[in-house]
């Protein structure tokens, strides 16, 4: 390394664990050598009252959560067009205890499911006869992202996502 | 809880733990298609095979960890490295089963290397680089160098073959599972190899890959550039998504994964290019299927 000006490079040896290594001490990367300032004397810093304040009113407009649905296409009668998403675990399937019921050809009685994991929708296939597409892919899981295309059946969901202020 | 899967149908189950080529990429622009380098599992019930360690293997250890933690089962992981290259060897350190009292991690790579693949893989864990070094780790670890042609582990068998058209070298591997055969090849400049004229070493190294990745039921391949970048990339050891896919059809590959998305490349351009390719292998008789691998994505095959 080259020495610049009258600057000081000390190699050092350490010992540790995992054995002996060396250390390059080079000044211009070292804190500045100034001796911490001596604590205040009590009373100059005395706290003159204590507010109590909410996490979310500081936080407020940066928090971000995520807030998704399902478009729900070609799915005949008594199947809503819209289905929001929550933290709860959502089964889609024929049977009548699916949260999302898809009586229809080709969907089986427990289909898919969609849950939320760590900050991700996951959409994830129950074994079905015919399968769980995105964009035209079958998957066994998948992370989903906005505005994939989910085909079960006949049936064609658009998962749609947008990121929200809390 | 992410469910653990596990087969019962006697698919292969092929997870995508990371598709990005070079150096992760995490941000806005690649949120759907994901950041992570090269990582790719074959699971078949116990059996795990994992192709290329870049920093996607983090999320499939750490799956791995969860899956196995109330089992009585011993975790046995066999990863298959292309080549060394950082962006497929990065993600070893973050690898959870690797830290897992009990676990084999097994990591194959070329002899190509004589002698050098293990000392390569134990300097990037050196004390200068990380500070867990390789001999620290809890888990039953071992570094192979492969010799013959094929290795059997569990009801799969591995095969594979030495590329010659990227800096270095890699390898390419195929799995033969119980009703299904996947090929991983990535890392090669199909570019340089399948030229018009070929001369006599050229001509061989095409029917070597047309028969490896022939009849493929999916083929992960290389396609991290468009033809019009090419001119100025030439020699990166990367292949155009126009060659590899005129060639996969060729090759009467069923399903082909396009993979290593170059660090440039957005989610936007990735889904255009896929709605091009997909419509044209889709119309053509018989049809052959194409998508860009995606992060967090697990298909059946």
């Amino acid at each position: 390394m080259k020495n610049e000006g009258n600057q000081d490079f000390s190699f050092h040896r350490r010992k540790d664990d995992v054995g002996e290594r060396t250390q390059i001490h080079d000044p211009r990367f070292m804190p500045d050598a100034t001796p911490p300032p001596t604590p205040k004397e009590s009373g100059e810093r005395k706290r003159k009252a204590t507010m109590r304040v909410e996490r979310k009113q500081l936080l407020g407009d940066i928090t971000v959560g995520l807030r998704a649905h399902l478009d729900i296409f070609e799915a005949g009668p008594g199947v809503p067009e819209s289905f929001e998403l929550g933290d709860e675990e959502v089964v889609l399937g024929r049977n009548a205890d699916c949260l999302l019921r898809l009586d229809l050809d080709h969907v089986s009685r427990h289909h898919a499911k969609v849950y939320f994991l760590e900050d991700e929708y996951y959409l994830e296939d129950l074994q079905s006869t015919n399968g769980t597409f995105v964009n035209g892919v079958q998957v066994t899981r998948c992370v989903l992202r906005n505005n994939d295309l989910v085909e079960i059946g006949a049936t064609k969901l658009y998962f749609v996502e947008e990121r929200i202020r809390q | 809880m992410t469910s653990s899967i596990r087969d019962t149908t006697q698919r292969l189950q092929i997870g995508f733990w990371g598709a990005r080529g070079s150096i992760s990429t995490p941000g806005r622009l690649t949120e759907k298609y994901g950041g992570n380098t090269p990582c790719v599992s074959v699971r078949l019930n116990d059996t795990h095979i994992v192709f290329d360690a870049g920093t996607g293997i983090r999320n499939l250890g750490l799956e791995l960890a969860r899956d196995y933690a109330d089992r009585s089962e011993e975790l046995s992981v066999h990863l298959f490295l292309s080549h060394t290259h950082w962006d497929h060897i990065q993600g070893i350190p973050f690898f959870e089963p690797a830290y897992m009292q009990g676990a084999k991690v097994t990591i194959y790579g070329s002899s190509a290397k004589h002698g050098f693949f293990e000392e390569i893989l134990r300097g990037q864990m050196g004390y200068e680089y990380f500070p867990v070094t390789m001999s620290d780790l809890p888990s039953e670890l071992r570094i192979r160098e492969l010799e013959g042609e094929t290795l059997a582990l569990g009801d799969l068998v591995v095969s594979w073959e030495e590329q010659i058209y990227h800096p270095g070298g890699s390898l390419r591997y195929r799995v033969q599972g119980p009703g299904s055969d996947v090929v991983y090849a990535s890392d090669i400049e199909l570019n340089k190899c399948f030229v018009p004229d070929p001369d006599i070493q050229r001509a061989g190294e095409q029917k070597r890959y047309l028969d490896f990745i022939h009849d493929a039921d999916l083929l992960i391949a290389d396609g991290q550039y468009t033809a019009e970048e090419y001119p100025a990339v030439e020699g990166y050891g990367h292949t155009t998504i126009e060659l590899l896919t005129e060639i996969a059809y060729q090759a009467q590959v069923k399903r082909l994964a396009v993979f290593h998305h170059d660090p440039k490349h957005p989610d936007r351009l990735l889904d255009a290019l896929w709605q091009e390719y997909r419509a044209k292998y889709a119309t053509l008789t018989p049809p052959m299927g194409v998508f860009w691998a995606r992060e967090g994505q697990i298909i059946p095959v």
